[in-house]
């Protein structure tokens, strides 16, 4: 079920009243309709993948369960690693197996010898990466003794599926979201308007900028050869907040609709592209996944201690890992590799912390200094965003060199010019608004606090006025093939 | 609880009259302010889709106002047809375009189909009756929703810029000096579309024909179909019997002028199913000629027509 489509505009109000006026006397029933309500949601798409996640839930569950009996440290390890092999068994055959199948057949070829294998026609399941990631958060950190596990199968079933934020995350750890599984969830006035209007702000995010902004993204990206320099900028630049307003707008949804059944998550935007470094834009861009990264890999690794060629390794172990968990394809992790490569120098002159607050905080302008270093990472991010969107290597580069091109400094030409200028006015305005509300956890929390009431109830007004007339074809969030 | 229900509700009521507000009073405006006057002097029209709009050209042929849009089905032009006849007395005689290609199955996407109902609906949807828009609906809701909020955004526009001519949203004649045959020859060989036993007509489309038909006769137009001319090789030609017999089952009376078999050179054509320039000016040309020769008027058109087809044709 996607968030912005007439079912889930049905789904959701049906759920939240079954949930708090007929099972909010008891915790076990509310968690019940959480788990129901997520399978609901998930099997929307398609119902064979559900016994994937009830596996999953199983197995670590169990896993969990034996861990906390366990204290033979060997015994201990083989369970972890059987969460593991379980979990990244089922990430791998169904996202990377054709990858790799694709890789070796080339390989042997390149050899001069023939492998008969054919690839298989494989469905990637939904939010696969995202679920996986989250409960394998839980038997590691039961593992280290930092959780304790839980007893309460339908509480674990219900973490491991809650529905906001089951198929594109943030990836919640099980020390944030579990434990609220755990205590009756009460009604709160404020947390649930305020989840409205976070629910508000992504839905603008994704209808009006994310889904006008692909239109031209892939006019761009799909005819590349058509173009000079600067229309593949503009392709670029329209990518760049196609995604942006994709995945935040998701996890502005997804921590919304949380709100609104008494849960907090985790932000997982933090206003990425006023970032004045790659590093601190690491630190606002995906956090879910960023931290799950630190804490379960480049932490284990060594992380930032050591000698250089540590640093050096950590570091591009980590981004490319990242860059293929998001995909089995090279653009992925050649994107990944590209930000290693950015951020690479901060680490080594220890500038990788320089940028830790917000910039120009409580301040209404940002010195001239902020606004160069904040364009050149949007623009280091745009270039690396290329490799991500474009279909192979050779598309990336074929784009960026025609961008790097004496026709970067002719007029764009592309179709609907009118569409066109109104999507980057719409673009000015959510930066506008982003920028006034960097200091809160979404762009419009604070926004019009101090304005008279029904002058803020007439700007919300105006975004949904806003969405209802930009609603483009009914487009799927980016990250569900994730 | 309740009171956040009760506010919430409230809120919902006033944006949704917020938005039905957007939404409707551009319509009512532009319902009122519409004008659909073509030149006093154009008897002649002919309706369509992209075929008539690149063939006649309506600078050659005398009292003729070419109203074809590329890619509009029946659908879009009966909706078209509805607004123009009543408003243009001086109209005597209508000709629609009937190609091999408007009895295809694949055709339906142009009814319903999110790109070209995004593309006619914005201007069509202030005079779309109850029965068409269940049409709509029924086939395709989830992205009627998205086309009727890029036609709220259209009718805002129009409103504002005091645009209520709507003549000047149709294409007309398209002239272009294009030529991508070859490119198109060689796409044409892969044409996968069944045109045997199984081959899949587009009922909606011929119904909207036979609607068109209908409004036009009860308004005391003359109606003819018309077929121009299209390459020889033009994948949905093979077709042609399928064609042939909804002609006869539901046509049988109204006259076909066919100029299916009017050669021309390749370098007269954009692609496989349009003329380009050179190919319109010489097309146009001989329609006039027949015209002014009361082709209409003859009671053995199809003879008239070879006669004609075999002095304008040219071989290279």
């Amino acid at each position: 079920m996607l968030f912005n489509s007439i079912d889930f505009a049905v789904f959701l109000p049906i759920v939240f009243i079954l949930y708090w006026f007929v099972t909010q006397k008891n915790l076990k029933y509310q968690n019940f309709l959480i788990v129901l309500a997520s399978y609901v949601f998930y099997g929307w798409w398609d119902w064979r993948f559900l016994s994937l996640i009830v596996f999953s839930t199983i197995v670590d569950y169990s896993i969990g369960i034996l861990l906390s009996k366990e204290e033979n440290n060997r015994k201990r390890i083989i369970l972890l690693w059987c969460s593991i092999i379980v979990n990244l068994g089922f990430l791998g055959f169904f996202k990377y197996y054709n990858f790799f199948l694709d890789n070796l057949i080339t390989a042997f070829t390149l050899f001069g010898q023939e492998l008969n294998v054919s690839s298989l026609k494989i469905i990637l399941p939904v939010g696969i990466s995202f679920y996986t990631f989250q409960t394998l958060s839980y038997t590691i950190d039961v593992y280290k003794k930092k959780l304790t596990p839980t007893k309460d199968f339908i509480a674990f079933s219900a973490f491991v599926s809650f529905f906001p934020q089951l198929v594109a995350g943030p990836i919640e750890r099980a020390t944030n979201l579990l434990p609220q599984f755990y205590t009756k969830r009460k009604f709160e006035y404020s947390k649930a308007v305020d989840g409205l209007r976070q629910i508000l702000w992504g839905l603008f995010k994704k209808i009006v900028i994310a889904d006008n902004s692909a239109r031209f993204a892939n006019e761009f990206f799909n005819n590349y050869n058509d173009y000079g320099g600067s229309g593949l900028l503009l392709g670029a630049i329209f990518f760049t907040f196609q995604i942006y307003g994709d995945f935040s707008g998701y996890s502005d949804i997804a921590i919304g609709t949380s709100r609104l059944f008494g849960f907090n998550l985790k932000q997982n935007f933090a206003f990425p592209y006023f970032s004045r470094d790659i590093a601190e834009f690491w630190r606002r861009w995906h956090i879910s996944l960023s931290t799950w990264f630190r804490d379960y890999l480049y932490i284990p690794l060594g992380g930032s201690r050591g000698g250089t060629s540590m640093k050096v390794r950590n570091t591009f172990i980590i981004f490319i890992v990242s860059g293929f968990w998001h995909g089995s394809n090279w653009t992925f992790i050649v994107w990944g590799l590209l930000n290693a490569i950015y951020f690479l120098p901060l680490l080594l002159m220890n500038r990788n912390r320089n940028n830790i607050g917000i910039s120009a905080e409580g301040k209404l302008f940002a010195p001239l200094k902020d606004i160069l270093n904040i364009s050149v990472t949007f623009l280091l991010t745009v270039i690396a965003w290329v490799f991500f969107r474009a279909d192979n290597i050779s598309h990336a580069i074929n784009y960026l060199s025609t961008i790097f091109s004496k026709s970067l400094f002719s007029i764009p030409e592309f179709s609907n010019r009118q569409l066109a200028i109104e999507t980057l006015v719409l673009i000015v305005f959510l930066v506008v608004i982003e920028w006034l509300g960097r200091e809160t956890q979404y762009g419009i929390e604070k926004f019009g606090f101090k304005w008279p009431r029904s002058l803020r109830l007439g700007f919300y007004i105006l975004l949904i006025c806003l969405i209802f007339l930009f609603i483009g074809k009914e487009q799927e969030f980016i990250y569900f093939q994730f | 609880m309740k009171a956040f229900i009760k506010k919430i509700l409230v809120f919902l009521i006033i944006a949704i009259l917020t938005v039905v507000a957007i939404a409707i009073i551009p319509i009512t405006i532009i319902k009122n302010q519409s004008k659909f006057k073509i030149d006093e002097n154009s008897t002649y029209v002919v309706f369509g889709h992209s075929h008539p709009s690149y063939a006649y050209n309506d600078s050659i042929i005398k009292n003729f106002k070419n109203l074809a849009d590329a890619g509009e089905s029946y659908f879009y032009t009966y909706q078209k047809v509805k607004n123009i006849i009543p408003n243009n007395p001086q109209i005597q005689t209508v000709f629609i375009e009937f190609t091999n290609n408007q009895i295809d199955s694949k055709i339906n996407e142009w009814i319903w189909g999110f790109e070209k109902m995004s593309y006619f609906l914005p201007t069509y949807l202030t005079f779309i009756n109850k029965e068409d828009f269940s049409l709509l609906y029924d086939n395709n809701r989830e992205d009627l929703t998205s086309c009727l909020s890029i036609a709220a955004k259209k009718n805002i526009y129009r409103t504002i810029n005091n645009d209520f001519n709507i003549i000047n949203s149709i294409d007309g004649y398209k002239s272009t000096k294009i030529n991508k045959l070859d490119e198109m020859l060689e796409e044409a060989k892969s044409d996968t579309t069944n045109y045997g036993i199984n081959y899949k007509i587009s009922e909606s489309n011929i119904n909207y024909l036979k609607k068109i038909i209908t409004f036009c006769k009860a308004h005391n137009k003359d109606v003819f179909l018309i077929r121009s001319p299209q390459h020889k090789d033009l994948p949905v030609l093979k077709n042609e019997n399928y064609y042939q017999d909804i002609k006869k089952k539901h046509f049988k009376n109204v006259t076909l002028l066919d100029f299916n078999s009017f050669k021309l050179p390749n370098t007269f054509y954009v692609d496989l199913d349009h003329l380009n320039s050179l190919g319109a000016n010489r097309f146009s040309k001989m329609f006039n000629n027949l015209l002014i020769n009361d082709l209409l008027k003859s009671k053995d058109s199809k003879s008239k027509i070879n006669e004609a087809i075999a002095t304008y044709s040219l071989s290279k």
